[in-house]
């Protein structure tokens, strides 16, 4: 790796972080009860339509987060076990109704989907 | 154990996981993040180490879910053609599946008898975990909780979701993207992105496009809710 694509990288972490914090502040600043990251997502959206092109850094850094994605839900996946008294006690009903509700949630998505974007047999739009 | 050794055992139990994956073809049963949390708990167990102990090193991990949400915008920006021309259905999706899903379980939580408080913490379920924990901490729930309760919600999603769509003849890859973030947030978008990069974008679109409903909604929702019963 050449130190030009360092500092490109550098820069690209920079900039994620920097949209985050940005993304922070504009919710504490205005009360909107939107979650800082998800802020932060959209003013990295406004500055690449703003830009006009994804600097390859950036395309790279994302790829490289996006596919470990599962590896920052591991710590939440392990402090599953400080709760299991808690899952245990209401644990039945939890389960059931997570597992359930999620697959029927899921189900409806995709079948609103398909018909609202289906104008010859859904007839949605 | 230092903070720094789970860290480095965690990240380890990754590498494990992902290559076990790679290994298994990548089918949605061998999920990382159960795969990696196995070992894991397994020698916290073995070692006699608390969670709090655990969670020291964890949170590093977890420092980059933000980063990792903001990344979202480059495959969000790379297809937003797509992704605007699918905005309707999207949307229409994202409310139909979201409102059911916190509903059902909302209902089926209150009929099997739990309790209030673990009502409060499993009605932000959908949304991923740090943007869960933060509803759940203004509505009054049990923030480990709703974590715990999340991770359950997004493995379950991850593991059984695309199987399900498969067999309801769902093909479209920006419905299954959809309905993916939509019910199962990051851990859904995370198997999204290993089905095709434009089920990953659609499924990191919904998620953000559903945290940022829930939030807006959600207080008002629970307020009516307990207003009622």
């Amino acid at each position: 790796m050449t130190l030009k694509r360092a500092a490109a990288l550098a820069a690209a972490a920079g900039g994620l972080v920097l949209a985050q914090v940005a993304g922070m502040a504009v919710v504490a600043a205005t009360g909107l009860p939107i979650p800082g990251a998800v802020a932060g997502l959209l003013l990295m959206l406004a500055a690449l339509a703003a830009w006009g092109r994804i600097p390859l850094a950036l395309s790279d850094l994302a790829a490289l987060l996006l596919r470990h994605l599962n590896l920052f839900f591991v710590p939440a996946g392990v402090g599953l076990m400080a709760h299991l008294d808690l899952l245990a006690r209401d644990g039945a009903a939890l389960i059931i109704a997570i597992g359930v509700s999620t697959l029927v949630g899921m189900a409806v998505a995709a079948a609103v989907f398909v018909w609202a974007s289906n104008p010859v047999s859904g007839g949605g739009r | 154990m230092s903070a720094v050794t789970w860290l480095l055992v965690t990240l380890a139990a990754y590498m494990g996981a992902i290559g076990v994956a790679r290994r298994a073809g990548n089918h949605p049963l061998a999920n990382p993040v159960l795969l990696a949390a196995v070992p894991v708990v397994a020698l916290m167990l073995a070692t006699g180490t608390s969670h709090a102990t655990y969670a020291h090193g964890g949170a590093w991990l977890l420092v980059f879910l933000g980063p990792a949400t903001v990344a979202l915008a480059v495959p969000l920006y790379r297809h937003w053609p797509q992704v605007r021309a699918a905005g309707g259905p999207l949307f229409l999706a994202i409310g139909a599946g979201s409102l059911t899903a916190v509903g059902c379980a909302l209902a089926l939580a209150w009929g099997l008898g739990a309790a209030p408080n673990t009502l409060v913490s499993l009605a932000p379920k959908s949304v991923t975990t740090p943007i869960a924990m933060g509803i759940a901490e203004t509505s009054a729930g049990l923030p480990s909780l709703a974590a715990a309760i999340v991770i359950v919600t997004g493995v379950v999603g991850a593991v059984i979701g695309p199987w399900m769509l498969t067999r309801l003849g769902i093909q479209d890859p920006r419905a299954r993207g959809a309905a993916l973030g939509t019910a199962a947030h990051g851990i859904g978008t995370a198997r999204a992105f290993q089905e095709s990069a434009e089920t990953g974008t659609f499924s990191g679109a919904a998620m953000g496009i559903n945290g940022i409903v829930t939030a807006l909604v959600l207080p008002v929702l629970l307020i009516w809710i307990f207003a009622v019963t």
